[in-house]
Formats: C-alpha cells, structure tokens, sequence
C-alpha cells in the first residue's frame, strides 16, 4: 500500500486515531483513571475484581449481591450481624423492647460523622427509615420493618419504633443495607440518590458502569483508622481473566464462585471461602395435582441424594442444609425425615400415597439465574427415577422464569433464595399470615403461621430455639419443599493482602477491608 | 435424448447432461474439494458416533482417579478435572454443534432461499420490500437477534438454531437473488413465459436446479460459521444448557483448566477448527464445481 | 442534477434503513417477556408492595401502550435525548461516551491489521501461485477462519498471564492520549485477535482478485513483454484489485462492529458490545435501542464509504487503462 493511496490512508488513519484518542482520553479522564491514578499516588490502593458490575448506588434500592457489598462499605446500619451471624451494635450501641415486643427503643452512637461532614443524629435516622418506608421508594426489604408503624426520635441520640404487632424479627431485619442510615438533608434534597454519603469507613469517589466503583478511605471512621488509602471494585466479566488479572498482579484479590477457576490458581495466593447466606431447594406448588398429597412429597424428599446433588453442581464445594442454611438457629438434621437418601421409606411413602408404581411431575430451571440449576435437576432425576418418580425438567429464560415463579404457574422450581440467621425473616415472607410471597411458596398452614409468630413474638433464646425447631419439623416434616445445599463463595488473594476475612453476610461480606493491610 | 414434447425448456441437451453430472468430478478433483469432502465426512462419522453413544467411554462418566491426566493410549485426549475422557466428549460434542448447524442452515437456507426467489422473481414491489427487509435486518447486529431470541425462547438445541440461523437469513436472500434474477431475463425463462408456462413450473424446472449451485456452496460456509457462532453463544453462556455439551460448551469449561491442563481446550478446539475447516473447503470445491471454467477440463 | 438525485436517494434510504431498524428492534423487546422491573429485581419483585411496584412501573414506562413508548424515544432522540438507563439509572449518552471510543479503537486496529496481515499476504500469494508464499497465505487464511476468536483470546491471556505476569488490558483503561504506549498495549491483544478473521477474509479476496487480473490479458501480454515487473504490479494489478479489497472490508468492518463482544468480554474493555449483552439481558430498553442506532448507523456509513471509495478508485485506473 503505497504512493498516493498510502500516504493518504496513513494521513487518515492517523486523523481518525487522534480524533478517538481525544475522545476517549476526555471522557475516561473524567472517570474512575484519574481517580486511580491519584491513589496510586496517595497510598495503598487494593483492586478488586468481579465478575459482575455494581449495578445501582442508592442502597434502598438495591438488590443483587455485589451491591450489597459495595455499598454495605459506604454505609452501616443500626444493628449488624457477625461472623457468626449473631446480632451486634453497629450505629446502635444498645436497644430494649418493651411493651410486649411492641416497641423497639435503640441508643444511637455519638459522634459518628457522614461523609460530607455532618455529625449523626436520631434525625438522620428516622428519615433513613421513613425513606425505606415510602412506597415511591419501593425498598425491597421495606418489608423487615412491615409491622413499624411509627419512627420517632426521642432526643437526638435515641430512636423509638412502634410496632402494629410484637415483631422481634425487626431488630434482626435493621441489619440490612437496604435500611443503612442516611443524612435527613441528604435526603431532603434528593442527593442521595447520585451520590452515596454514609457513615462506613470507606467514601464515595467515583463509579464507571460496567467497569469500576472506587472508594477511598474515611479518614473520620468512627470504627478506627482505615490503612487502605483506597478500594476499587474492578468489573472483568469472565472468571478465568479474574484469575489471569490477579496472577499478572493487575488485581490484588479475586471475588469467585467457580471452583473450577479456584482450583486452577497456583497455591502461593490466598484462598479464602465461606458459604454465602443463600440456598438452593426445588420449590413445591403443594395446593393442586399430585404434589398436594403429602406422601407424593415425602417420597421425593426421601429418594433425593442430597450429596450427590452437591457433588454433581458444585463439585462439593458447599454443604447440605436444610430450611435455615446458617446461624443459631440452623437446621439440624437438615430434615426431620430422610436427612440421607432412604429408598426403601421413598418406597414406603409411595405406598402410602396410593402411588406406588410412581408419578410424574415438572420441575423448572433458569441456568441463567443459577447457573449450576440444570446441573442439579439432572441429578435429581436420574435419583427419583431409581423409584419410578418421573421428573420432566424444563429450562427457561430469566425473564420466563422469573414470571412464572411469581405467578406459581409451576409444579416445582429449582430455586436459589436469600437466607438469613433468623427464620422468621426467611419465611414470614413465605408462609406467614399475608405473606407476600404466599403464591411462590405454594403452600400454606396454620401451624406453620401459628410457629412464625410464636419465634418472632417471642424474645428469649430458649423459647426462640423451641419455636424455630418446631417451625423446621414442620417444614421438612411435611415436605412443603425440597431443600438441597448453599454453596460457597470464593476470595483468593496475594499474599502481601493481610487482615482480611470473608463474611457470610452480605451488607458485610467485605467489611474486614476496613482493617486490612496492603504490604 | 430427445422428447416428444415441443416445448423448448424441455429439450434436454447432451450440454446438459454434461453439466449435471460433471459437478461431482469436478468437486473432487478440485484439491480443496477433495480436502472437504474427507473431513466433512469424518466429522459427520464421528458426531453420528457421538450421537449413536459409540465413545470409547460414557462422555460424562466421571473417574476421580484420573482427573486432570495428559494424552495417553487410554484416554488419547487426556481428562478432564472430573475424570471424563476428552476424546468421548469431543465426539458428543461433535453431535450436538452438528445437530445445531444443520438446523440453523435449513432455518437460514429455507427462509432466505424462499425470500430470495421471490425477491428475484416476483414483482418489483415485491422485491423492493424485501430487499429493504433485508437491509434492515443487515444493520443489525446479528449478536442482538440471537440475544433477543435466546431470551425469549430459552435455551435449547432448537432455540440456539433459531437463535444463529435467523442471523443468516439476509445473507441466504442476496445470494439468491441475483442469480434468480439474471435467469428470469434469460432465454427459456423468457420464452417459457411467452409460452404461457406456469410460474411454478418455472421456478421448479429451470430456476431452482440452476441456483442449486449457489445454494449449494452458501449452505456450506453456512454450517462452518453455525459451529463458530455456537460457539460463541455457549462461551456467553446462552447455548444449550446441561446434560447437552457442545464443542462451546467445552470449550468454554476448558478455558478454566487450560493453564494447568491445555489437552482440554485443545481437544474441542481442534475438533470446531477440523469441522470449519472441511466445509469451508467442501464450498469452495462446491464454488470450484459450479465454475464453468474448472468443469470442462 | 443527477448527483444531487443520487445523494438525496441513498439519504433516504440510509434514513428507512436505520428507522426500520430501529422499529424491528423495538418490536423484538417488546415481544420478549418480562421487562425492566423483573430483570432489575429478579424474584426479589415478589417482595414489594402493590404500591412499590406501580411507583416503579412507573419509574420504568412499563405500561404504557407500546407506540407511544416508541414515538416518545423517536421523539426524544431526535432533540438529542438518549434517554436515562434503566439498569444503572445513569444518562445513556454517558454510557455510549464511556463505551463507544472504545469499541471505535478496537475495531480500527482490528481492520487495520486485518488489511495490513490480510492484503499484504493475498497479494504476495496471489502474485507466487503454487509456491510456498502462497501455502502460507493458504495456511493464515484458513486458520483465521476456522480458529475461534475466544480460543486464541483466552490462550493468549491465560499464556502471558500465567507466563510473564502481563496482562494490560485488566488495569483500568488509559486513554490514547493520556499514555499512549499502554492504551496500545491493551489494545493490541484483542484487536490482533479480532484482526486474524478479517485478515483470512481479506487475504481470500486480494489473492483471488490479483489471480484474475494477473490472468487477463492486458497483465499477461505487458509481462510477457518485459515490463518492469515491481511497477507493474502496483500500479495495475494490486490498482485492479483494490475495489474487491475494499469491498470486502467493509463488509468486515460491517459484522465487526457487532462482533467485538466476546473479545471485550476476555479482554476486560468496557466496549459497546459487552453493554449491548447486559443491556438486552437487563431489558434496559433506552441502551439497547441506542447501541442499534449506533451499529446500523456504522454499518450504513461503511457501505456508504466503500461505495465512494470504490468509485475514486476506479475511474482512475479505467484512465490509466488496459
């Protein structure tokens, strides 16, 4: 290509590059590369990487995971679950119910400041709470504080919710990001929504979608001094180049769910992992067709190879459970009948059923939400069919799945829902009296709303345990689900990342940021 | 051969004769021709292989004792981190990328030859909304379609095929339409015309067998992309879900343990390039077959 | 006059291309199932309120009969309005000004050196038949055919990540003209990858064209004639050939702006094609319909400037002649 048509193609070509040079260089520049570029400068930057992108920045909106995450850095709220998935003060040093578990009293923390400087005050919090209260809102977890009636300060450092009936499962529902407390004036003037200011240790800098959410640290933190100088929420859309970032040392930690990627990551980095608050159950439609005689649904749970199931969609890596995966109050045994595959009592409640020869049913799955579903169908299958339970499986679209589990138009769904220490919270949703969720759930009892109500009307440990084993008897007992497994969730560092643990809660998974050191 | 009819279109000439029995020599003697039609054959061997369960071991049947094992005699190309052999999965895999060609071909073939005979033939409204049709679905990415309908479809052998094929369905329309419309303006299309011949007759007798070339070599450039653009799908996580793997699929698994483990990207790998390759030869000797120039030697 | 006929006719039919288009798409999402509040929240919409979900019906349009939702976009478009992203609730100008240099940049140094790697050997094979340059040329042409791009992307990433700790394309992405050495090193990779199609493309049509020309009769009586051969061959045979390269590469440049995902998607670059997967995924309808305004609109511009250049090309060599 040379002579006239080579000059003036390099001429022009060289016009074109210039011109989207300077486009791009104008428009990242104003992005999240100057921002890192000065922490670089600054101090210890630790990068992040993830598969998936903060999608939303106004924390009563949120609901994917890694949003959770990101902003449960900016942001606390009043009372926060640890390690251990146990109920501790986090902007709320203490609190009392009285009036029969009507009334929920909690002592704010003093001399916490927000991000743009103003100290915190029940001001802040009552209009924190209103916000996640208000319809146009539209929190999803609004719903934890369902009952509250009323939020009111009570001097600048006390904060009273009323209560429409005893609810303790309240206190427990604070813990979540969705409800994390806000400035009044922030809020009053429709800033919060743009631009995060919370009370976390890490700040707002910048955020790029799809690419990079950047935090530095909180010089005011009233949990200590942060020695990060900051942290950047990198997006790369595949694990596999997660995995190649951090070995070319471009990230300095990997959040993962693939074991296979895991696996394949030379074992000089750090390999962390811990079982996230979720789990997989084939839910039931237990009100119409075969699957509304218990028996039909003993047998299922009874043929089903729980191990195998894990085995086969996650390799392992995770643990059987049952109705409440994690917590004090985690289900134990896993089911009240057939905690192993019991083919012989599967055969017995087929007989008892009227159904010996077998039957047949439809389960579905989405591998776009989930995508290990259709592996876990499969095995379910072929185990049910070892005594004559057919299980068709039907795969559909995110979209198509997500309507028909809404509308109950389904006999059994592989599902994966959110969990959480306390089982009211878990199922009120689901079997209480007008749960919102009562279609999906397919099934619903007086006993099972009697034993809701007694676990979240009631304040001490011991009646709590009773009421919750009660709850999860009843529950596996009848078979109202299948409940399978909750499998891990991956964080694999350089070894110079020091004084980080990965928690199972989600507002906090990634707290321990706060006291990590980059070497 | 003469017959007794005095229609002229039906006068079959020794050129004739000629001509249609001459393409298959000339596909192989034709050194990409030849080239084709050998791989074409044994990919199609060894998918029926896949699809008939003729593997040297169940293709999913996981053996933790040899997870993560090189090229040996017993497993010629080495496991998997779950024990399964390589080669047993390729051969599957083979099957279902096949399966999900030939259906996207026939989707793309049938729609667009169907679109492009009447865009060539019939009327000029006709033509102009067609052609314009085509331009517009030109212009838009043909990653968009198949998103779009592998999300309102789901997921499937049937739904990935769609998904791929409706992609070519422009292309198939341009390709046949200039030659059907160069053979409407020739001499006994015109003069079946005048003598008063019904269209279909036409289209059935003289148009259909003379694009059958050009058909012919687009159907196989058609079925090496579908394998590459299944591929692509799966990579994205949009192909067929579990238990069908196809070549994507395993090559899209395979890129996790391929630092440790290379034998389990290139196994797949090579069977996609194998296959593209040999109908990518197979059109060109098809194109080579319908040159009137390489014929006649 | 007739110039002006000419140009007034392709306008319109670029302006029905890209309305049809739009139009098309448009009507694809709207048939899909679901919309943006079920994408956005998943089974968590289960959880709100009547009251919750008609504020965020309303946030979303979701509800509003289908041809007003088109014509307020066409409407908005118009003024210069993109629209706001349902997904990310951020302007979706800002999101095409974040993504689009990009995926321009990619996909210019992908066609560049897909015609560079692509002409340069079709023409050297072309012109030595039979000899080993043109088994070489063979051997590219079919590899970059059949060797699937996120094959040769993910060897590459996994090789010199694991190998030499280098991977530039995963730190944050640095303008051309911040620093002009890395935005190249984190460019080339993927768009060497995307270049090896093209190229196998591009060198099939050199190769072939310069064959045919080198067999007409003007090339074979002036070579037999003992023209000066190197002369020669640039100014008539690679001329000749020209218009079929270009041609061909704008039908590349065409799907390639389509076709940049899987590379982004390896390569960690926040480019259009990556967004358009989310976006369709998220049923983000402004995004989408936005991205497929920009493609059809490249994709138009290309043929519209392959025609033009084939037309500069030609006359001049017609002058020269045979």
């Amino acid at each position: 290509m040379k002579r006239t048509i080579g000059v003036r193609g390099l001429a022009s070509a060289a016009l074109v590059v210039s011109t989207i040079g300077a486009f791009s260089s104008n428009v990242l520049e104003s992005g999240s590369a100057s921002a890192s570029v000065k922490a670089h400068a600054m101090g210890s930057t630790l990068v992040i990487g993830t598969v998936n992108s903060v999608q939303k920045i106004d924390p009563d909106v949120v609901t994917n995971f890694l949003d959770f995450e990101a902003l449960g850095l900016i942001y606390n709220t009043l009372v926060q679950e640890n390690s251990k998935l146990q109920i501790v003060p986090d902007l709320a040093t203490s609190w009392a119910f009285s009036n029969g578990n009507k009334k929920l009293t909690l002592q704010l923390r003093s001399g916490v400041k927000f991000d743009d400087g103003s100290t915190m005050t029940s001001a802040d919090v009552v209009a924190s709470l209103q916000r996640a209260q208000a319809a146009k809102t539209a929190d999803p977890s609004a719903s934890f504080i369902g009952s509250v009636t009323n939020v009111a300060a009570s001097g600048p450092n006390t904060v009273v919710l009323t209560m429409s009936h005893p609810d303790v499962s309240v206190l427990e529902g604070l813990a979540t990001v969705n409800l994390a407390i806000m400035p009044a004036k922030a809020i009053n003037s429709g800033t919060i929504a743009k631009t995060p200011d919370g009370t976390g240790p890490f700040e707002y800098v910048s955020y790029v979608p799809s690419t990079s959410f950047t935090l530095k640290a909180n010089p005011n933190f009233w949990g200590g001094k942060v020695s990060l100088s900051s942290v950047e929420l990198k997006t790369i859309p595949t694990e596999q180049s997660i995995s190649a970032a951090l070995q070319a040392g471009t990230i300095q930690m990997a959040l993962l769910s693939q074991p296979t990627v895991v696996s394949t990551i030379p074992q000089s980095y750090t390999f962390q992992h811990v079982m996230d608050l979720s789990y997989r159950a084939l839910q039931l439609q237990d009100k119409k067709g075969v699957l509304s005689n218990v028996n039909a649904r003993r047998a299922i749970a009874c043929a089903t190879n729980r191990n195998q199931i894990l085995q086969d969609s996650v390799f392992g890596d995770g643990k059987v459970v049952g109705p409440v995966p994690l917590g004090p109050y985690a289900t134990n045994p896993v089911s009240a009948i057939c905690p192993t595959q019991n083919l012989a009592q599967a055969r017995k409640y087929l007989k008892a059923a009227g159904l010996s020869k077998g039957f047949t049913f439809t389960a579905i799955t989405s591998t776009d939400l989930d995508s290990t579903s259709a592996a876990q169908a499969i095995a379910m299958q072929s185990e049910l069919a070892r005594v004559g339970i057919k299980m068709n499986i039907q795969n559909l679209a995110a979209n198509a799945y997500i309507q028909d589990w809404l509308k109950g138009d389904f006999q059994a769904a592989f599902a994966e829902n959110g969990a959480d220490p306390d089982p009211y919270i878990m199922y009120g949703r689901y079997f209480g009296k007008g749960a919102g969720l009562a279609v999906p759930a397919g099934y619903s009892s007086a006993s099972l709303q009697k034993e809701l109500l007694a676990g979240d009307e009631n304040s001490t440990a011991a009646g709590q345990k009773a009421a919750w084993q009660k709850l999860n008897n009843d529950l596996t007992g009848n078979a109202v689900w299948i409940w399978l497994f909750d499998s891990y969730d991956f964080a694999v560092m350089s070894p110079n990342v020091k004084g980080f643990t990965l928690s199972p809660v989600n507002t906090t998974q990634l707290s321990s940021l706060a006291n990590t050191t980059l070497k | 051969m003469t017959t007794t009819s005095l229609d002229p279109a039906d006068q079959v000439t020794p050129e004739d004769v000629v001509r249609h029995r001459g393409w298959l020599g000339a596909l192989w003697r034709s050194g990409s021709g030849r080239a084709g039609v050998i791989i074409v054959t044994v990919t199609v061997l060894a998918g029926l292989a896949g699809i008939w369960n003729l593997t040297p071991y169940a293709p999913d049947g996981q053996d933790p004792s040899t997870v993560l094992k090189g090229i040996s005699f017993a497993h010629i190309m080495g496991t998997d981190q779950f024990g399964r052999d390589v080669f047993s999965g390729v051969l599957q895999g083979i099957g279902v990328s096949l399966e999900i060609a030939v259906l996207t071909t026939l989707i793309a073939g049938v729609v667009g030859t169907v679109g492009g005979v009447a865009a060539g033939f019939l009327g000029k409204w006709t033509s102009a909304v067609i052609m314009r049709l085509t331009d517009m679905m030109f212009a838009i990415p043909a990653v968009l379609f198949s998103l779009a309908i592998v999300t309102a479809l789901g997921q499937g052998i049937v739904d990935t095929s769609i998904a791929i094929g409706v992609g070519w369905i422009p292309i198939y329309v341009r390709v046949v339409r200039t030659p059907v419309l160069a053979l409407r303006e020739s001499d006994f299309v015109r003069a079946g015309r005048v003598l008063g011949f019904s269209r279909l007759r036409l289209l059935s007798r003289h148009i259909l067998p003379n694009i059958a070339g050009v058909i012919a070599v687009q159907t196989s450039l058609t079925l090496a992309w579908a394998i590459l653009a299944e591929a692509g799908l799966s990579y994205l996580g949009l192909g067929p879900p579990p238990p069908t793997l196809s070549l994507g699929d395993m090559v899209n698994n395979a890129s996790a343990t391929a630092g440790v483990a290379w034998w389990t990207l290139a196994g797949p790998s090579l069977a996609i390039v194998v296959a593209v390759i040999g109908f990518n030869f197979l059109g060109d000797g098809l194109r080579d077959a319908a040159d009137p120039r390489t014929r006649t030697r | 006059m007739n110039l002006l006929q000419t140009i007034a006719r392709r306008v319109f039919s670029i302006l029905i291309t890209l309305f049809g288009a739009s139009v098309i798409v448009f009507v694809i999402l709207r048939v899909l199932p679901g919309n943006a509040v079920t994408a956005s929240l998943g089974t968590s919409e289960g959880l709100l309120t009547k009251a919750q979900v008609a504020a965020l019906d309303q946030y979303y349009g979701v509800g509003q009969p289908a041809l007003q939702q088109y014509f307020s976009w066409l409407h908005a478009v118009l003024s210069g309005n993109l629209g706001v992203s349902l997904t990310y609730r951020q302007p979706v100008s800002y999101m095409l000004g974040n993504t689009l240099p990009i995926t321009l940049e990619l996909s210019f140094f992908a066609i560049v050196l897909g015609i560079v790697i692509g002409a340069g050997l079709g023409l050297w094979s072309g012109l030595h038949p039979g000899r080993w340059p043109d088994a070489l040329g063979q051997s590219v042409s079919v590899l970059g055919l059949s060797v699937p791009a996120l094959v040769i992307g993910e060897v590459l990433v996994t090789w010199f990540s694991r190998q030499f700790h280098y991977f530039p394309s995963s730190a944050n992405s640095v303008g051309f003209f911040t620093d002009p050495w890395v935005n190249f090193q984190q460019i080339i990779f993927p768009a060497f990858v995307l270049s090896l199609g093209i190229a196998a493309a591009i060198l099939r049509t050199t190769r072939g064209a310069v064959l045919e020309v080198t067999n007409l009769n003007f090339a074979r009586t002036a070579l037999g004639k003992g023209v000066n051969r190197r002369s020669f061959v640039w100014r008539h045979i690679f001329l000749n050939s020209l218009t079929a390269v270009v041609t061909m590469s704008g039908i590349q440049l065409g799907y390639l702006l389509g076709g940049t995902v899987i590379v982004e998607n390896i390569y960690v670059l926040n480019g259009m094609g990556r967004l358009m997967i989310t976006s369709i995924l998220n049923k983000d309808f402004p995004v989408v319909q936005s991205i497929t305004l920009v493609f059809a609109a490249g994709f138009v511009i290309v043929n519209m400037l392959v025609d033009v250049l084939n037309a500069v090309i030609d006359p001049r060599i017609r002058k020269r002649g045979a």
